[in-house]
């Protein structure tokens, strides 16, 4: 097994896979050393994909929008650093991503701002505090094990097999993964030990609407921004 | 079939015209534009025996109010759509220059950041072209 690495995941949507290879090549250039695993589809596969990304994986790979939950108990590393498609790096400090995890922690994570939420992030029940488009985490037991429930509770949650009281948690909460994540983390026995990225957290994900003051005077290293989507 | 008038306001300037609303008794309901006739229009009476011009001076107020406010809402959310646009058109680009192989395996670092930050169409174009002319140079 690998040390340190990071994971793509391009499904479902072809926009995703050329969003990969932007972010891919960005990281590339501010760290060529960098150990990159790209979960996707056959069909989309490139012949130059391999000069960017050192493994590639395809088989099983769910057509789904929320694939990255199936590949994230799937990593090939010690320590991981999971990064959403759209992204991209503009860094040198990229290289020090991983010392940026606690050791003492199983997942190291970016805080969500409430503000830059396309949803109303605290409700009765409480409210989602970490941003799960890129983060960290160990391949120890229980931490695999969170990752496979994620994805397990987010297909019943996607599918309504998964039902709950929405005087606290409302309904609009249903097609977040940020919700699964909080539940399991906040409600279940397969949470896991959490610390953040230590301060300005925002400049390892900067996402687009993010306001300037969050950066607290240092350099995004990683951007986050929406890609278009074909209709 | 009985019905009550609600939420009469001024129809034009000239106050000679009400809009309002006849719910009906089974239920439904449908808006309606009186006026004044010169024999006498009971529904103008009627709506004049329930509520007194200042009143109906107010609702019109809060009705411009509503409909401005609406408009006002419609016309940001095509402001938001335009900008949404551009900045998925100025992603789609970036993007696009980055599938050319020349472009993506390039080692020129600071021209890729500068297409990568690229606040315009124009500027993606200009350091993309840019940096495809440095590498057919080599």
């Amino acid at each position: 097994m690998k040390n340190n690495g990071f994971i793509y995941v391009a499904s479902k949507y072809e926009e995703f896979i050329h969003a990969a290879r932007f972010s891919a090549t960005s990281l590339k250039d501010y760290w060529p050393e960098a150990d990159i695993t790209l979960f996707t589809h056959s069909e989309w596969i490139k012949k130059s994909d391999s000069n960017l990304f050192d493994t590639i994986i395809t088989k099983n790979v769910p057509y789904h929008k929320r694939a990255k939950l199936w590949a994230l108990d799937k990593t090939p590393y010690n320590l991981t650093c999971y990064i959403d498609c759209d992204t991209y790096v503009e860094h040198d400090d990229i290289k020090n991503i991983f010392d940026q995890h606690n050791v003492e922690s199983d997942i190291t994570i970016t805080k969500a701002r409430r503000y830059a939420a396309s949803i109303e992030s605290k409700f009765k029940g409480g409210e989602l505090t970490d941003h799960c488009g890129l983060f960290i985490y160990n391949n120890e037991a229980q931490t695999l094990n969170f990752m496979k429930q994620w994805w397990l509770l987010y297909c019943k949650q996607d599918e309504g097999k998964w039902n709950w009281n929405t005087d606290l948690y409302p309904e609009y909460l249903r097609k977040w993964d940020m919700w699964t994540y909080w539940w399991l983390q906040n409600k279940t026995e397969h949470k896991i030990k959490r610390s953040y990225f230590p301060k300005p957290d925002a400049k390892w994900n900067f996402v687009y609407v993010y306001e300037d003051k969050e950066l607290e005077g240092s350099e995004p290293v990683i951007y986050h921004q929406p890609i278009p989507r074909k209709k | 079939m009985k019905r009550i008038i609600k939420n009469p306001y001024w129809g034009n300037d000239e106050k000679t015209q009400v809009m309002c609303e006849f719910h009906y008794e089974d239920g439904s309901a449908q808006i309606a534009a009186v006026t004044d006739t010169e024999e006498g229009n009971p529904d103008w009476k009627e709506i004049f025996n329930n509520f007194t011009s200042q009143q109906i001076d107010e609702l019109t107020d809060g009705a411009l109010a509503e409909a401005r406010e609406e408009h006002e809402k419609k016309k940001q959310m095509q402001r938001d759509e335009v900008e949404r646009m551009k900045v998925d058109a100025l992603f789609q680009a970036k993007l696009d220059a980055f599938d050319i192989d020349m472009i993506k395996n390039s080692k020129n670092r600071e021209l890729k950041s500068k297409i990568r930050k690229a606040k315009t169409l124009i500027e993606v174009t200009a350091f993309a072209s840019a940096l495809i002319t440095l590498e057919h140079e080599k």
